[in-house]
Formats: C-alpha cells, structure tokens, sequence
C-alpha cells in the first residue's frame, strides 16, 4: 500500500486566509520584507498548512476511522515559503512489535525536494 | 486576558483557557481552502471538519495574536491524537496545561497540552504543541 502524495503549492492567497482564520498576525506570512528583515528570503508560510495537507494525505490513506482513532505527530524542521509547491510522501515503518499498529513515517516535501516537515502516523488500536 | 504571556510569565502546570470555537460551515470552509483542500469544499452541518483545525484551537490557548500573543512565536512540533470526529455547526471547547519550558540554543521553548470536547463533553482530540517563544 502506498501513501498518498498531494502536491500542492501553498499561494499567498491562501496564507492569508489561514492567518484570518487562525487570527495571525506575523507579518513574516504576508510581507516579503517582512520575512526578509526577520531573516527569511521571503513570506514563511504557516507550517500548520503544511501539517493540515500532510493530514489529509492521512485521512485518505488510512479511511475515515482517521477521524476517531488517528495520531499524527510531526516536527518543523525547515521553512515552508509562500508560492512554493509542497508534497507529501510515507513510508511504511516495521512494527515495534507483533501486534502493534503500522507505523507511517511520514513528511512533507518542498518544491526542491527538501523535507520540511517529518514525523509519523498511525491508526491506534489497530495491527 | 490582556497580559502578554511571556516565557517567564508560563509556568510549568499553569492552566490555558477554556477557549471556544464555533465550527460554522463558513468557518471550516475557509480553513479548507486556506490549506488548499480539493474541491468540493463546502462544509454541510454534521460533516466530518479536518482534525487539524485543532491546531488553530490548541494555538488559542497562547492567547489572541492581536492582543496578548506576542507576534514571531515558532510552531515546532504538533501532536495531534483523534478520538471523535469533528463536527461542522458543533460548539467545541478547548482547555490546556503547561506541561514543560526549557531554553534550548536560546531558543525559549513552551510545550503545552491541549484537550478539544464538543457540547456534550465527548472527547474529541488531545494534542501537544511545542512552540518556541519570542518573548
């Protein structure tokens, strides 16, 4: 079984509606210079854009029981930019025991194929 | 609350919010295309909304951006554990606790848990956030 990638690219447009809808105000989402001031080569998208993308990719791979009984954990590890296209990838982890649920490491990708997000998934409760 | 929760000011066991979000169709709507979902990406009442506006309600906790949030914080880590779906045109409540803050390469670091429950008290997510603070 293979773990879904979506590509999507993350557009201004939309980080700024995730900053209304989360009530964030950072202008390194939004403004270039901004984000260059504060060190950034360009507007940072939220992260949890990328996380919410990444749980998408899970509730199509692992059903809706992902609703009830889904656990995600995932790490930022890099900058996400505004305008860039992300992808999500996972690849299954052997058990830590007989009987224990699949494990899916799981993580999000740039345009350049730089991980910007990794972390793991699993459906409790389940073998 | 109009204080800006600061490093100091968190401590280890202090209690966050209750703070409490209305899953209007409107509301999960635009989250959805915030994060780009594919169509359709209307939110009938009594669906299924993704798990991870959680994020945006564990995030509350830390208290309002515009007023007692102090604005460059870093989300590091994410923990998000389902236990019931969430439900467009519910009512959903969220509480946390500070479980831990440590200062790593200057970074000063809070990680908070959060509990999510729907009108009833159902439990329906448990997440834990790690963020870094500006302040």
């Amino acid at each position: 079984m293979t773990f879904p990638t979506i590509r999507r690219k993350v557009t201004a447009d939309m980080v700024a509606l995730y900053g209304r809808v989360n009530n964030d105000r950072n202008m390194i989402h939004y403004d270039d210079a901004a984000a260059r001031a504060a060190g950034f080569p360009g507007a940072v998208a939220h992260g949890a854009i990328t996380a919410a993308v990444l749980d998408e990719a899970c509730r199509a791979h692992f059903g809706a029981a992902w609703s009830e009984a889904g656990r995600l954990d995932v790490k930022f590890v890099k900058p996400f930019f505004v305008g860039d296209t992300m992808s999500t990838h996972g690849q299954q982890n052997a058990p830590a025991r007989e009987g224990a649920p699949a494990v899916w490491e799981v993580w999000c990708e740039n345009g350049a194929g730089e991980k910007v997000l990794v972390g793991e998934a699993a459906l409790e409760g389940s073998a | 609350m109009t204080q800006a929760l600061t490093y100091d000011s968190i401590q280890v066991g202090r209690t966050l919010g209750p703070v409490v979000h209305e899953l209007t169709p409107e509301y999960v709507r635009d989250y959805r295309v915030a994060t780009g979902a594919d169509a359709p990406v209307a939110a009938g009442v009594g669906s299924v909304a993704p798990g991870t506006m959680t994020t945006i309600f564990s995030t509350a906790l830390l208290g309002d951006a515009g007023v007692n949030r102090p604005s460059g914080g870093i989300h590091a880590k994410q923990q998000y554990r389902y236990l019931a779906p969430l439900r467009v045109g519910s009512r959903v409540t969220t509480t946390g606790r500070v479980i831990e803050k440590f200062i790593r390469n200057g970074r000063k670091t809070v990680v908070y848990e959060a509990l999510t429950v729907d009108e009833q008290g159902r439990e329906l997510a448990r997440c834990t956030a790690t963020s870094i603070v500006p302040l």
